[in-house]
């Protein structure tokens, strides 16, 4: 019922706008008949009435609506001319009109009285004796009309009542309901809005006053450009702050009189402010009323009983948010009601009331609006939900067992993950909850997932008041003060100098911060900005250390010192200053100050482009495609052998002594963290010159196939984000995937995975491989560097590869062949890896082929994208492992369907 | 603000045609940079502004000193000097320095230009305005629409459509 509801108030709202519009335009038209565009619009009013009417199955209204739609089409089509009859005729249409609606709006239905239905013969007969009319007599619709008038009473009666309209309108209510009072039934027709619910309710007998309904339909709603409020917002924003530096003033004044003025003054400053931020709110019973519907339709459809209660539908949000959540909580809806709650059958079983409770609540708490949807159903079991997660190459098993069991619910907002063991209509086809979360994250907001086993789900959604404001953890950097948003932040760290010596690493000129064992590159914020450098290097006071997220890759931006965390009111940069990738936008702190928001994407993008690479004269183009950024670690070998590798792969880099190598059976090993560790020396498997005989080696440490092993070099240089461009020929060998120039030397791309399988060939088998015969692979990706890599793992696996440098290569190639599975690269010139998957898809010869796309960025929008064109897994490039398994996991799939 | 235009006539600075019923005169609001005397068509300013806190956007364009709190809508507040390549000594990190604002240009989004010091406003005779010379020192004569020669010195009329243009070469933001 609510849904209905809604839609009616809706159109109440929408046509009472147009009608007013209407009176208008109407007498607008009597000074220019010949205006097309005038009879359009009015057409269109009544075109929009009779429609709505007609699927609500107002009768009344949609008759009236059509005959004077009728009259319309043939003023719109030269058919008849407009004279002052028509327009009487048309303005009595649409009084009626006003009256139909003013009494649907009080009453929700039509009302019942035989005027209408009298009018609606008279219309028709006008309606029919101008085309008459028209069509015969041509330009004198006027005469004509009037002399057919006479012989015809109704028609007659209207056009007597004319002047009677005009005068009503003009003069005041009171004398017009005195008319009425004495009237006959044949001058009720023409009355003007207002009296006719009136008359209505007279009829109808019970004791209802005119007058809501009258002002009603006018007064209680004012549209207002949502433009208006916001300058509205800032004005009062800055009035606050105006106030504040008043109190200030009036305290050190100290004068009573004074600060009682300011006092009052910040009152009620403080109240219009809330008032104006009211502005902009709606409840979230506009979004909770639709739901009644849908929760009943779903249940039908998956044959449970639920009941739905909905409480704090008057919790108020920002109407922005109110609009982009509603998408999400149907679909968590629909995922409680599908999953969660179980059939009637099972409930009585498990001593349940046969019909389900799904609650949906709303509250504000803490500055944040809170909505849960709560189910009394199966709930949801972690170990399933793990024991899924490794199924589908999701996490690993060590992974899976080292997870909480909140953790392990929050994994059904993975991408790719359904627990649903069939599809239904309604849910389970693993594009859903992941969806969800990026959703609400998009808003500033979280979700968490609680459920204990055959009690209940609850999930719960915390979204911020606002759009326009989000949470900020306010940073200083050479004394000036940067907000970073808060969704990208991941932990503060503070190092002590003891600890700094101890745990920061630094390469060349880049930084790396050893969190918990993982390589952090550390950024400092003044590099970025390009600021100058001060003279103490604020070495003696430690380090902080802002742990950030940028599109799934982890970095440590160095600040001088972290401030609050605040709500802030982000505002846009002006055209001179949009093009700084750094800056996300300005915001206004307490003291009226601007401060920057800095955009964490940007950032680190910039650092890439920044001062480092360009001083020392960096050739390595930075591309516009972002898909193939990469963090690179940049080591020696003796005095002039340089090699890259991207840091991704690293697990972690150490040091260590000359006399802490070993040998065990021919190979070289190091006893590291407990265990004996192999170490890889790159010239038994590279034409290069061999390590020189040093004190201290640095050892870059992998971690791969639950296996570690360790390349030893000379030096670790730098690292740099950088744009990969490889050459490929010169150099093109095993064990190297090309070369480039940075910094002014050639530098080669070490393939890390085939040095590591030259070395010890065993130590990547697993049960890599499902197929006998070796599955053949199209591989489809248009940077070298990658396409050489990829090939290279892929064909170490075993499979047999073909390349493609484009998405359009491997269509014409794809044509051509037959393979087993397709891994292509999204970003990709002439054709990209979603339009290479829609055209396989739409038209391959082998449609269902496995397609896995790999990315070197895993971002969330993409991989959407991605599952909507048709690509069945997503994968990291760099990952090996995972993408082996994947590939892996998908042919099996396939040869199981096959089978069956 | 707004009353400029109500109170004042109007005066369409973009070519030589000055539409008035009185005296063919145009009103320029005036301001000093250095040694310099600027003016730019009343209709072009918004309102000035006595010393606005200026935040620094590093990595901006040089013109640009960094953007200010007007009332709470923020500005991008450019160097009338730097903007116009005025070779003038700027005194480089000396401190605060304290500028005026001239907030002009599009209602939408308005800038703030700084300038030294604010000038009266002026009614000139239209006849008086001329075309600029094929040169003023050191002063990039895309930003001049005008000159007017004034009895001790010389009134460079300003473009403001050039000088609040944000430039095109820089890429934008992907």
């Amino acid at each position: 019922m609510g849904m209905e509801d809604d839609i009616l108030k809706d159109f109440l709202a929408e046509s009472k706008d147009n009608l007013e519009l209407l009176d208008q335009q109407f007498v607008e038209l009597e000074q220019d008949p010949e205006n097309e565009e005038l009879i359009k619009s009015i057409f269109r009013t009544i075109h929009t009435i009779k429609g709505t009417s007609g699927f609500f199955g107002f009768t009344t209204l949609e008759g009236i609506a059509h005959f004077a739609e009728d009259i319309l089409s043939k003023l719109r089509d030269g058919i008849i001319k407009v004279n002052e009859e028509i327009t009487t005729m048309l303005l009595q249409s649409v009084d009626y009109i006003k009256a139909i609606l003013s009494e649907l709006e009080s009453t929700g239905k039509e009302p019942v009285d035989t005027d209408y239905l009298d009018f609606i013969v008279d219309l028709r007969n006008f309606s029919e004796k101008i085309t008459k009319s028209g069509v015969a007599k041509g330009q004198q619709p006027e005469t004509e009309a009037k002399e057919t008038g006479e012989g015809q009473t109704d028609a007659g009666t209207t056009t007597d009542q004319e002047p009677a309209v005009d005068e009503e309108k003009k003069e005041a209510k009171p004398e017009a309901a005195e008319k009425q009072a004495q009237d006959k039934k044949k001058e009720k027709k023409p009355v003007p809005l207002k009296e006719t619910p009136k008359t209505a309710a007279k009829k109808k007998g019970p004791a209802r006053k005119t007058s809501p309904a009258a002002t009603h339909l006018t007064e209680s709603h004012v549209r207002i450009d949502v433009h208006l409020l916001d300058q509205l917002m800032t004005l009062a924003g800055e009035l606050v702050l105006s106030r504040n530096r008043l109190t200030q003033l009036a305290n050190q004044l100290n004068d009573p009189e004074f600060l009682t003025a300011n006092q009052r003054m910040s009152l009620v400053v403080t109240e219009l402010q809330e008032q104006i931020m009211k502005t902009r709110m709606q409840p979230i019973g506009n979004v909770f009323n639709k739901f009644p519907r849908i929760v009943r339709d779903l249940a039908k459809t998956a044959e449970k009983k639920v009941q739905l209660r909905i409480e704090g539908a008057e919790t108020e949000l920002d109407r922005s948010i109110i609009e982009s959540i509603k998408d999400p909580l149907t679909h968590m809806v629909r995922n409680s009601i599908d999953h969660g709650i179980e059939a009637p059958d099972i409930r009585v079983q498990k001593e349940k009331p046969p019909v389900g409770t799904l609650t949906m609540k709303a509250y504000h708490e803490g500055g944040q609006v809170i909505i849960e949807i709560v189910d009394d159903g199966a709930g949801i079991d972690p170990d399933k939900l793990r024991q899924k997660a490794i199924e589908k190459g999701i996490i690993t098993e060590e992974q899976a067992e080292a997870l909480t069991d909140r953790e392990a619910l929050m994994l059904i907002f993975q991408p790719g993950f359904s627990t649903a063991e069939k599809v239904t209509n309604i849910s389970g086809r693993g594009v859903g909850m992941d969806v969800v979360k990026t959703n609400i994250e998009k808003l500033g907001g979280t979700v968490e997932l609680m459920s204990e086993v055959g009690v209940g789900t609850t999930i719960k959604i915390k979204i911020p008041l606002t759009l326009a404001i989000i949470p900020a953890l306010i940073v200083t950097s050479q004394d000036q003060r940067y907000a970073i948003p808060q969704v990208n932040l991941v932990e503060l760290v503070h190092l002590n100098p003891k600890l700094m010596e101890r745990d920061v690493q630094k390469i060349g000129n880049s930084e790396f911060y050893r969190l918990r064992g993982e390589i952090l590159p550390l950024i400092r914020l003044r590099n970025v900005l390009r600021l100058e450098e001060e003279e103490h290097d604020g070495t003696g006071e430690g380090m902080n250390i802002v742990v950030l997220n940028a599109g799934g890759n982890l970095f440590g931006l160095v600040v001088d010192s972290i401030s609050d965390s605040e709500e802030i009111v982000v505002k846009p940069l002006g055209s001179h200053l949009k093009h700084i990738p750094t800056f996300a936008g300005t915001t206004l702190m307490g003291d009226g100050r601007v401060a920057l928001i800095l955009d964490v994407v940007g950032i680190t993008s910039s650092a890439a482009a920044g001062d480092d690479a360009m001083k020392h004269g960096t050739v390595v183009s930075t591309k516009g495609m972002e898909d193939d950024h990469q963090f690179l670690l940049l080591c020696t070998i003796g005095q002039d052998e340089y090699f890259a590798l991207p840091l991704a792969l690293v697990n972690r880099l150490d040091k260590i002594k000359a006399t802490d190598l070993e040998f065990v059976g021919g190979k070289e090993v190091i006893q590291y963290r407990g265990h004996s560790m192999p170490v890889i020396r790159l010239e038994n498997y590279l034409p290069i010159s061999p390590l020189p005989e040093q004190e201290e080696y640095h050892l870059i440490v992998f971690h791969m196939n639950h296996k570690d092993v360790a390349f030893l070099v000379s030096q670790i240089d730098d690292s740099l984000d950088l744009a990969i461009d490889v050459e490929e020929g010169t150099f093109k060998q095993e064990g190297i995937l090309g070369s480039a120039i940075i910094k002014d030397r050639t530098t080669l791309f070490l393939d890390v995975y085939q040095i590591i399988s030259l070395h010890d060939p065993d130590f990547f088998t697993q049960e890599d491989l499902y197929a006998e015969t070796p599955a053949r692979v199209l591989l489809a990706e248009d940077s070298t560097f990658y396409r050489n890599m990829l090939s290279s793992y892929l064909t170490g696996a075993g499979y047999d590869v073909v390349l493609a440098e484009d998405g359009q290569k491997a269509w014409e190639i794809y044509q051509s062949d037959h393979f087993d599975l397709i891994i292509t690269d999204i970003e990709m010139p002439k054709m990209n890896g979603f339009e290479l998957t829609r055209k396989i898809r739409d038209e391959g010869n082998n449609k269902d082929i496995p397609i896995i796309a790999v990315t070197s960025l895993s971002g969330e929008e993409n991989r959407q994208r991605g599952l909507e064109a048709g690509i069945n897994d997503y994968q990291s490039k760099l990952d090996r492992d995972r993408v082996l398994r994947a590939a892996n996991n998908l042919l099996r799939e396939k040869a199981l369907d096959t089978a069956a | 603000m707004n009353q400029n235009n109500d109170t004042l006539p109007a005066v369409d600075n973009r070519g030589n045609v000055v539409e008035m019923a009185m005296a063919d005169t145009a009103q320029f609001v005036t301001f000093y940079y250095d040694k310099h005397f600027f003016g730019l068509p009343i209709d072009d300013v918004i309102e000035i502004n006595r010393a606005l806190d200026v935040t620094p956007v590093p990595m901006a364009p040089r013109y640009v000193s960094g953007v200010v709190n007007l009332r709470g809508q923020i500005l991008t507040a450019i160097n009338l000097a730097r903007r116009i390549g005025l070779l003038c000594k700027i005194k480089e990190g000396t401190g605060k320095r304290e500028f005026n604002n001239v907030i002009m240009g599009d209602r939408e989004e308005p800038v703030s230009l700084l300038v030294e010091r604010i000038g009266d406003v002026m009614s000139i005779p239209t006849e008086k305005i001329e075309p600029p010379p094929d040169m003023i020192e050191g002063i990039d004569l895309k930003y001049v629409d005008q000159v007017c020669k004034l009895d001790s010195k010389l009134l460079i009329i300003l473009n403001s459509k050039a000088l609040e243009k944000a430039e095109e070469s820089k890429k934008n933001k992907s």
